[in-house]
C-alpha cells in the first residue's frame, strides 16, 4: 500500500506550493515565442495605393469584407448637383474589379482641383467640393452604406488626389 | 520533515525554467540589436557606412537673425495671439512663418500678454517592408528578394524560383543543409555564450509541412556531420575572402548519394522542403533628432528599429549568385573589396561563436580612432547631427534619397513609433529636424554584391550610373514611400527592363506550360501580341457613338494626325482593338488617349505616358507591365467616369476630361490667372477642356493648358496638340474615309 503521509508533510506541501507558484509566474510572464510567420495563406491585395499604406491588416480586412457586402448598391452616380457657388457637380461612387478589394472610388467632378487654395472665401471650388462631398455621404447613407467603414479613393490623378486630401483636412472631413 | 524532498522540487522547478520552450525567442530581442549589434557598426569605415537622411539634409546651422514682421503682444481685447516672422541670414530671409501663441494672465487685474512657445516634436511610424511574399505583387520573382531564387511554386516547375530551376537537386540540398546547420549552430551558440551570432538563423522557422528547422536538423542523423563539414568550409571561405577553399568533394558526394538513394525517407524529404537560404528577421536602425538654434537633441523615444524580413536570405543568395555568374577569381575580387568596405560582411553569414559580438570586438578594429564609447545609436546620431563631427570622423550622408514607390508589402511586423518631444522653447527659434536610417550590416553590403550580377544585364547607358544608390528607404516625410532598402525598386525595374524571355530569371508569376516557355510566348513575354482576339481597329465601334461624327475636324487636327499616322503600327492597333473589345471603348478613343499621354510610344502607358513597368502615381502607384494592361485600365476607367454610360460624343468628351482630372477646363472659376479662352460658357462638362477637344473645330482652335508638370496651376499657355477626342475622331475619319 502506498504511503501517502509524505504528501501530507507541511514542508513538502509548502515547497510544492512555492514551486507551483514559480511555474505559474513563469508561464504568465514569459515572453511569447517569436516565430517567423508560417507560409501564409494568400494575403490581401498589394498596398501599392497610398490610401492603404498606413493601415493595419485588420482594418484592411474589415474594409474589404464591408466593401464586398455593399458592392451591389453601387454605383451611385448623380449628375447636375447644384452647389451654392453656382458650380454643378457630378458625384460618382463606384468600384472597379481592378482596384484593391478594400477600396471604393468616391469622386466628384466639376470643381477645379488645380485651384488648390484651401479657403472658401477665395475658392468656390472648395465650397462646391464640400457640399458635394457631404451630399455624397448622405447618398451613401440613404443606400444603407456606412462611409466610416470604407476606404475611399478620391481620385486617380495625383494632383486631384493631393488637392482632395488637402481640402478634406482643411474641412475636417478627412476620415 | 522530508528535507530531502526540497532539493527535488527546487531542481525540478529550475530545470523546467531552464528548458522551457519560452526560455529563448527565435530572434534576438530588440534591445539586443541596440546594445550588441549596433556597436559593431564602428568596424565599418566611416565613409562606407550608409546612413540616409529623410528630412533636413543640411548640417550647417548658420546663425540667423530673427525678423518679427508683426506680433500681437497684448491680449487684452482679443485672445488671438498671432505673430509673423522670418529667419534671416547674410544670404537672405527665409519664408514668412505665422505662429500662434497663448494668452497668459498672471494677474486678474492686469491685461493678459501673449506668450509664444512651442514644443517641437519629431514623429514617424517606422514601418517595415516585406519582400518575401510571393503573391499579390507585380513580379514576385523580381521584387521578392530571396524567393526570387528560392520560391517553391506550383506543381509546374517553371513557376519556381530561379535557383530552384538552375541548381541541381544536390546543389540545392547542400544549401539547405547549410541553412539547417546554421539554425542549429545559432541555438547552440546562444545556449553556450548567451550571445547571438551576427549570422543568426531563425531555428523556429517552419517549413510547409509545419516542422521547424531545428526539428528537421534533429532528425538528420548522419547528415548532421556532412552539414557541419560543408558549413565549416563555407565559413572558412567567407572569412578568408575566398582565399581558403576547403575540399568538400567527399562530403558533397556522400550528401548527393544519400539524397538520391533515400529521397523518399522522411528526413530527406524534410531536408528538401527547407529553405535554400537561411531565414531571419533582421533589424535596421532609425533615429530622429530636433535642432533648435543649432542645438540638437534626441532621446530613446526618438530611436526605433525597422524590420527586414528577407535580407539574411537575400545576401546569402546574392553571394551564391555572384560565384555562379563570375569566374572564381573575379568573384573573389568583388567579395574581398566588399569585405574591405564592410569587415562585418563575412560574419553576417556565420552562426558560430566566431560571429558573436564579443568575439568580433576582439578580432576587428574600429576604423577610426576616438569614436565614442559606448558606440550607440545615440552616439552616432549625435555625430550625424553636426557637420564638424561628421568631418572629424569621416562620416557622410548618402545622397538625398529619391522617393520611389516599390511594390512590396508594408507589413505590420515590428512597427514602432518614433515620438520625440524636444521640450518647450520659444516659437521664434530656428528649427530643423533630422530623421536618419542606418541599415544593418547585411543591407550595408548587399548592393555591392548584387550589382556585378545585374550589370551583366544592363544596357551600356545604365553602366554609367548607379542611380539606385539614391533610392529612399523606409521612412519618408510624406509617408507614401515603402521601398524597403536601396535598389529594390531599381532592381525590379532593371530586371523588367532588361531581361529577355529566354532568361530564366524572368519567368511569369503566373503558371505557364512547357511549350510556351520553350517558344518564348509566356505571359508577360509577348502578352501584347499573344492574344486570342480577332478584333481589328476598323471604325465599326466608333460609328456607334451618337452625335456628329461627320463634320471634319480642323485642318490643324488633320495635319497633326498625319504626322502621327506612321506610329499607328499594326501591333498598336491590335492592342487598342483588343482593349476595346474587352472594355467596350472604341479603339480610336484609346488611340486618342495614347496619343495625348505618350505620343503613341509603344513603351509609354496610357495612364500617364510613363515607361511601362514603372509605378503610376496617377493610378495610385500601380505598376503596369504591358501596354495592353494600360489600355484596358484606360478603357475601364473611362467608362466608370460617366457611370458606365458611354454612348454619345458628349459622354466621351466629358469622360476624357474627367480621366485627366478636369483641371484644364478653360471656363473654370477661381483660376489665379485670367484664361483668355473665348469659348465660354461651356456647353457640357469637358467641352472646354483642351485635353478632350483642342483643335476639334473653330470654336476650339485656341485653348489653353493650365496644368503644369509640377502638379500645380500655371499661367495659361496655348495648347498646341490635338485633344484626345479630336485625335480619335480624326483617326476615325481619315482611316475610314468618312467625309474625306
Amino acid at each position: 500500500m502506498t504511503d501517502l503521509s509524505f504528501f501530507r508533510n507541511k514542508t513538502v506541501l509548502f515547497v510544492a506550493g512555492i514551486s507551483l507558484g514559480i511555474l505559474i509566474l513563469v508561464v504568465i510572464f514569459s515572453p511569447k515565442r517569436n516565430v517567423s510567420p508560417p507560409p501564409s495563406s494568400p494575403p490581401l491585395a498589394s498596398v501599392y495605393r497610398p490610401e492603404l499604406i498606413n493601415l493595419g491588416e485588420q482594418k484592411r480586412r474589415e474594409a474589404a469584407a464591408y466593401r464586398t457586402s455593399i458592392t451591389d448598391r453601387l454605383p451611385i452616380y448623380v449628375e447636375g448637383f447644384k452647389t451654392s457657388v453656382g458650380i454643378k457637380t457630378t458625384i460618382n461612387i463606384f468600384s472597379l474589379p481592378s482596384d484593391p478589394v478594400e477600396t471604393i472610388h468616391f469622386e466628384i467632378y466639376g470643381p477645379s482641383y488645380l485651384v488648390a487654395d484651401a479657403s472658401e472665401f477665395t475658392n468656390p471650388n472648395l465650397t462646391a467640393f464640400k457640399e458635394s462631398h457631404l451630399h455624397g455621404l448622405e447618398l451613401m447613407k440613404d443606400q444603407g452604406i456606412d462611409p466610416q467603414k470604407l476606404i475611399f479613393i478620391y481620385a486617380d490623378k495625383e494632383y486631384v488626389r493631393n488637392t482632395t486630401r488637402a481640402w478634406l483636412d482643411k474641412l475636417g472631413l478627412a476620415p | 520533515m522530508r528535507l530531502r524532498s526540497l532539493p527535488f522540487f527546487l531542481i525540478t522547478s529550475l530545470s523546467l525554467l531552464a528548458s522551457a520552450p519560452w526560455a529563448h525567442a527565435a530572434t534576438p530581442p530588440d534591445q539586443y540589436h541596440f546594445d550588441s549589434f549596433f556597436p559593431l557598426l564602428k568596424f565599418i569605415p566611416p565613409p562606407r557606412l550608409k546612413v540616409y537622411e529623410h528630412l533636413d539634409q543640411s548640417r550647417t546651422y548658420e546663425h540667423t537673425r530673427l525678423n518679427i514682421i508683426s506680433q500681437v503682444t497684448s491680449c487684452e481685447n482679443s485672445s488671438d495671439c498671432i505673430a509673423e516672422f522670418q529667419h534671416c541670414s547674410d544670404s537672405g530671409c527665409g519664408p514668412t512663418q505665422t505662429g500662434h501663441g497663448t494668452c497668459r494672465q498672471s494677474d486678474p487685474d492686469e491685461p493678459g500678454t501673449c506668450e509664444y512657445l512651442q514644443n517641437p516634436t519629431c514623429t514617424a511610424q517606422v514601418g517595415s517592408t516585406d519582400y518575401s511574399r510571393p503573391n499579390e505583387i507585380s513580379y514576385p520573382k523580381e521584387q521578392n528578394e530571396w524567393q526570387r531564387f528560392d520560391y517553391i511554386g506550383s506543381n509546374n516547375s517553371i513557376s519556381w524560383g530561379t535557383h530552384n530551376l538552375a541548381l541541381s537537386l544536390c546543389d540545392r540540398a547542400e544549401l539547405q543543409l547549410i541553412a539547417l546547420t546554421q539554425a542549429n549552430q545559432t541555438k547552440r551558440t546562444l545556449d553556450q555564450t548567451a550571445e547571438w551570432p551576427l549570422g543568426w538563423v531563425d531555428w523556429e522557422y517552419k517549413t510547409v509541412s509545419g516542422q521547424t528547422l531545428l526539428e528537421i536538423w534533429n532528425h538528420l542523423g548522419g547528415l548532421q556531420g556532412i552539414g557541419q563539414a560543408l558549413t565549416d568550409a563555407h565559413d572558412t571561405f567567407l572569412v578568408s575572402g575566398g582565399d581558403n577553399v576547403v575540399d568538400v568533394s567527399e562530403s558533397r558526394q556522400q550528401l548527393c548519394q544519400q539524397v538520391s538513394t533515400q529521397i523518399h525517407s522522411p528526413a530527406i524529404r524534410a531536408l528538401l522542403e527547407s529553405p535554400i537560404y537561411p531565414p531571419a528577421e533582421s533589424k535596421g536602425f532609425a533615429r530622429c533628432s530636433i535642432c533648435a538654434e543649432g542645438i540638437c537633441l534626441s532621446s530613446a523615444a526618438g530611436e526605433a528599429l525597422y524590420t527586414d524580413l528577407s535580407i539574411r536570405a537575400s545576401l546569402a543568395a546574392a553571394l551564391n549568385d555572384l560565384f555562379m555568374t563570375y569566374p572564381l577569381e573575379e568573384a573573389r575580387t568583388t567579395l574581398q573589396q566588399a569585405i574591405e568596405h564592410n569587415p562585418l560582411l563575412p560574419y553576417t553569414q556565420i552562426a558560430t561563436k566566431d560571429a558573436v559580438p564579443s568575439h568580433l570586438t576582439i578580432i576587428l578594429h574600429p576604423q577610426v580612432a576616438g569614436l565614442p564609447e559606448p558606440f550607440t545609436l545615440a552616439a552616432l546620431g549625435h555625430i550625424f547631427d553636426y557637420q564638424e563631427l561628421m568631418n572629424k570622423y569621416g562620416y557622410k550622408l548618402m545622397e538625398q534619397p529619391t522617393a520611389v514607390k516599390g511594390g512590396a508589402f508594408v507589413t505590420s511586423i515590428g512597427q514602432t513609433l518614433i515620438n520625440f518631444a524636444y521640450g518647450v522653447v520659444s516659437l521664434f527659434v530656428d528649427l530643423s529636424s533630422h530623421l536618419i536610417t542606418i541599415p544593418e550590416p547585411m543591407a550595408q553590403s548587399i548592393l555591392e554584391l548584387q550589382n556585378p550580377v545585374y550589370r551583366t544585364r544592363d544596357t551600356s547607358d545604365e553602366l554609367q550610373k548607379d542611380s539606385y544608390e539614391s533610392l529612399s528607404t523606409l521612412i519618408d516625410s510624406t509617408r507614401e514611400l515603402y521601398v524597403g532598402k536601396p535598389l529594390d525598386a531599381g532592381e525590379s525595374r532593371r530586371r523588367l527592363a532588361y531581361l529577355t524571355c529566354q532568361d530564366p530569371d524572368y519567368s511569369a508569376p503566373q503558371e505557364t506550360i512547357i511549350e510556351s516557355y520553350a517558344l518564348g510566348t509566356r505571359i508577360g513575354c509577348n502578352k501584347d501580341t499573344d492574344t486570342t482576339t480577332t478584333s481589328v481597329c476598323d471604325g465599326q465601334e466608333f460609328t456607334k457613338i451618337t452625335g456628329d461624327l461627320a463634320t471634319p475636324t480642323s485642318d490643324k487636327a488633320i495635319q497633326i494626325f498625319g504626322s502621327m499616322r506612321g506610329f499607328l503600327t499594326p501591333e498598336l492597333l491590335k492592342i487598342y482593338a483588343t482593349a476595346g473589345e474587352i472594355t467596350g471603348v472604341p479603339c480610336e478613343i484609346l488611340a486618342g488617349i495614347h496619343y495625348i499621354e505618350a505620343d503613341l510610344n509603344p513603351t509609354g502607358s496610357l495612364v500617364s505616358g510613363r515607361p511601362l513597368g514603372t509605378p503610376e502615381p496617377d493610378a495610385g502607384g500601380k505598376v503596369f507591365n504591358t501596354l495592353l494592361d494600360t489600355a484596358i485600365y484606360a478603357g475601364t476607367e473611362l467608362k466608370a467616369k460617366v457611370g458606365g454610360n458611354l454612348a454619345s460624343v458628349s459622354d466621351y468628351v466629358t469622360a476624357l476630361s474627367r480621366y485627366n482630372g478636369g483641371g484644364n477646363a478653360n471656363c473654370q472659376a477661381g483660376y489665379p490667372w485670367p484664361i483668355p479662352y473665348t469659348g465660354c460658357p461651356k456647353t457640357d462638362e469637358g467641352e472646354d477642356d483642351p485635353y478632350s477637344v483642342n483643335y476639334l473645330d473653330a470654336r476650339h482652335s485656341t485653348m489653353y493648358l493650365l496644368y503644369c508638370a509640377d502638379l500645380t496651376a500655371c499661367e495659361p499657355q496655348v495648347f498646341e496638340r490635338d485633344g484626345s477626342y479630336t485625335f480619335a475622331l480624326t483617326m476615325y475619319q481619315q482611316m475610314t474615309g468618312v467625309n474625306l
